[in-house]
């Protein structure tokens, strides 16, 4: 099993992993071109992990986002 | 741990101890999660924790931002300090790691895989909340 098929990091903590038909962000950001996610996982909000515009991205109608408590607005 | 479709998931602590920036206070998070017998670790903006030793693994992720903790600004990061989390953490360990001309070369692979042990000790509380048409969970210290 290559365990590192599936992972594409993008800059920084944005990492995209795909696998078992499902698709996982980490912290998406510098993207510029992407569909819907299945999973979004934040890990903090500073500029150079959070992207607004990425996020938009990547999240769609079904999508779960799971993240901190303390990024609730 | 939350158990969704297809993934399990558990929130753990990311923070730096002992310094002024990403305090525990913060309530920052990094995420071991399983997806169709993968575990994956990515462990946020963090610094070492002793927490991490319990993590599990098959694939960690960390940033430069792990390697350089405690050090702001990118310097150079302590070999000796990198390689104990190569050690500790035990799994595939991708990262950003710069290459011979100073090219950042991302998913570069630092180690082997350790058998697939899942033996995760829960750190925080989870919650969820629902919005219109979205799921959002909620995780972290608190629950909202």
């Amino acid at each position: 099993m290559d365990l590192s098929s599936g992972v594409s990091w993008f800059r920084g903590s944005s990492v995209r992993i795909r696998r078992g038909g499902r698709k996982i962000h980490v912290d998406p950001s510098g993207l510029t071109e992407e569909g819907p996610a299945d999973y979004i996982l934040l890990t903090h909000p500073y500029y150079d992990s959070f992207s607004e515009k990425s996020l938009a991205l990547v999240r769609g109608p079904e999508t779960i986002v799971i993240a901190p408590s303390s990024m609730k607005k | 741990m939350l158990q969704l479709e297809d993934v399990d998931v558990l929130a753990v602590p990311a923070y730096t101890p002992g310094k002024k920036f990403h305090p525990q206070e913060n309530g920052w998070l990094g995420y071991v999660f399983t997806l169709d017998r993968v575990t994956y670790y990515h462990a946020g903006d963090t610094g070492y924790l002793d927490s991490m030793a319990t993590i599990r693994c098959d694939v960690a992720y960390q940033s430069r931002q792990f390697h350089c903790s405690g050090e702001p600004g990118g310097a150079a990061p302590d070999e000796q300090h990198v390689q104990r989390h190569r050690v500790r953490i035990r799994g595939l360990l991708l990262d950003r790691s710069v290459d011979g001309n100073g090219r950042l070369v991302p998913g570069r692979q630092h180690g082997t895989a350790d058998a697939l042990l899942v033996h995760i000790v829960p750190c925080c509380r989870l919650s969820r909340a629902d919005y219109p048409a979205i799921r959002t969970y909620l995780a972290g210290q608190g629950v909202r």
